[in-house]
């Protein structure tokens, strides 16, 4: 089965793993009881709790996009979705030892990265925003030589500024809110972050100002090199999901309007629906 | 080889990956945890020395301040506390270093430090007897005479086990300071191994980390307990 699905399509993966799952069970139509997981039935996920709007806890349960457009994926998968929170470094290592099955967060791939995991077909392309104070606005990236910019620790936005503006010295902050006092206080002189992060700063606090947007690499769900079958399911369900709207729709649902779709992701699932306009 | 222990050797002793990180974090990451480790344990042994002799005043008005300080700095989370001092005094507009991280960072940690110490001083000090006190005052030295000359070098000496487990929290807790923010060449041990981890996604580079506070620690433990018993017989052979 596995040299099957390697070879074919993602649309035919499913379907053949519908097949045998109507097949096994023909009442209900159960996709992947073939699919071998962490713990049997359950797609077993990690995710962050201090990424809002992609993954964070809101009254006691995760929430965000990517965590809603994950539990879409169990759903195309026929599997309970059960999140376990970790923090970003042990995210990926933890997949790749089988802990979980995935992670609902878009990980940058990288070539280090991917000799660990395997990943699944893009979920997002990186894009970014410099914030910085109106009374010493920076207003492109590039500018940002000499100045100190905050980031949040780990970021594959550091390697992002670095070949963009060379002399920038980066300082690492644990989280946003931190990133953020630093520059209402002057220790900093910008703070680079995420597109909606950025705008939804931006938008509270009227003292600061936006640079233009840039755009990083490719961002995708880690999974276990071991489990080529799983790979595959999530795969097809992703590309399903594209088409039929449900990523546009969660999209627009948890960014502000300003934030849009990156037009990678339009070239990547031909057909994919745009926002509609308001 | 079973299968679990082929996974721990690969995520915590990968020998590539732990060598690559050693090379940073021994040029960068010690130096930076030493530096901090000995600002924050002068800043924190100064003010436990001085609230430990607040703790023993006779006077309320100074007992009592000295036991609030140490209450709410050993009762507050270390992380927040962090915050306050090395975000809020520049939030507050008091930039009493600049944007030295630093020296916030090694106010913080030694005024939280202050207060643990402050404790295990005034017992050190609380033991030494009070004939040795009174024969001191009737031989005609000053009470502060009689502080400096014989209450504190044997009070400090007696803690000093003690004091190098305080140490050593000191040296852990100096990873805190990426709390407040690091550029790539001010980061320490633990966040140079944090990052590593991040980005190479294995967890070797902490467990490179971890021989590092053990390089540090250990011998540390084990100088301070051989001058401590010298000091002993030291004293021993002079009476």
């Amino acid at each position: 089965m596995p040299s099957i699905l390697k070879g074919r399509s993602r649309g035919l993966a499913i379907l053949s793993c519908l097949v045998a799952g109507a097949l096994s069970a023909p009442q209900v139509a159960r996709a992947d009881s073939a699919l071998q997981t962490v713990v049997p039935k359950t797609l077993t996920v990690a995710y962050r709790t201090d990424d809002k709007p992609v993954s964070f806890i809101e009254d006691g349960k995760p929430a965000g996009y990517i965590v809603e457009f994950m539990q879409d994926i169990g759903k195309e998968l026929g599997l309970e979705v059960s999140f376990v929170s970790t923090n970003f470094e042990s995210m990926v290592p933890a997949v790749k030892n089988q802990q979980y099955d995935t992670a609902a967060f878009g990980v940058l791939v990288t070539d280090e990265r991917k000799a660990m995991v395997d990943f699944t077909k893009p979920v997002g392309y990186g894009e970014a925003r410099l914030v910085s104070r109106k009374d010493a606005a920076i207003e492109k990236v590039q500018q940002a030589g000499g100045k100190t910019v905050a980031i949040t620790r780990g970021s594959a936005l550091i390697p992002l500024i670095n070949g963009l503006a060379p002399d920038v010295s980066v300082r690492e902050f644990p989280n946003v809110t931190a990133s953020l006092n630093a520059l209402m206080a002057g220790q900093v002189d910008g703070l680079f972050t995420g597109l909606a992060t950025a705008d939804k700063l931006i938008h509270q606090h009227e003292e600061l100002a936006g640079s233009q947007m840039v755009t990083s690499g490719i961002a995708a769900f880690p999974v276990s090199k071991d489990n080529p079958q799983l790979l595959a399911a999530v795969d097809g369900a992703i590309t399903k999901l594209m088409k039929d709207g449900t990523y546009t729709k969660l999209w627009t649902k948890w960014n502000p309007p300003s934030v849009e779709i990156p037009d990678d992701m339009y070239t990547e699932y031909p057909g994919m629906p745009h926002p509609e306009k308001k | 080889m079973s299968i679990g222990l082929e996974r721990i050797q690969e995520t915590f002793f990968d020998p590539v990956i732990l060598w690559h990180s050693l090379e940073t974090l021994v040029v960068i990451g010690l130096p930076n945890t030493i530096l901090l480790s000995v600002l924050a344990s002068l800043i924190g042994m100064a003010f436990g020395l001085l609230i430990a002799t607040g703790l023993m005043a006779s006077t309320v008005f100074v007992r009592f301040p000295c036991r609030v300080y140490v209450d709410i700095l050993r009762g507050l989370p270390h992380i927040l506390t962090i915050y306050l001092i090395g975000q809020g005094l520049p939030l507050a507009g008091l930039s009493i270093f600049g944007r030295d991280t630093y020296s916030y960072a090694a106010l913080a940690i030694g005024l939280i430090e202050g207060a643990y110490m402050a404790e295990i001083f005034r017992a050190g000090l609380q033991s030494v007897e009070r004939g040795q006190i009174e024969a001191a005052r009737t031989l005609g030295m000053s009470s502060a005479q009689a502080f400096f000359y014989i209450m504190l070098p044997q009070g400090v000496r007696r803690v000093l086990p003690p004091l190098t487990g305080q140490f050593i929290l000191v040296i852990k807790g100096t990873s805190l300071v990426f709390l407040l923010g690091l550029t790539v060449s001010q980061r320490e041990i633990f966040s140079i191994a944090q990052d590593t981890a991040i980005n190479s996604a294995n967890l070797s580079p902490l467990t490179a980390a971890g021989l590092l506070y053990l390089a540090l620690t250990v011998p540390m433990t084990y100088g301070v307990n051989a001058w401590e018993r010298r000091m002993r017989m030291g004293s021993r052979s002079a009476r």
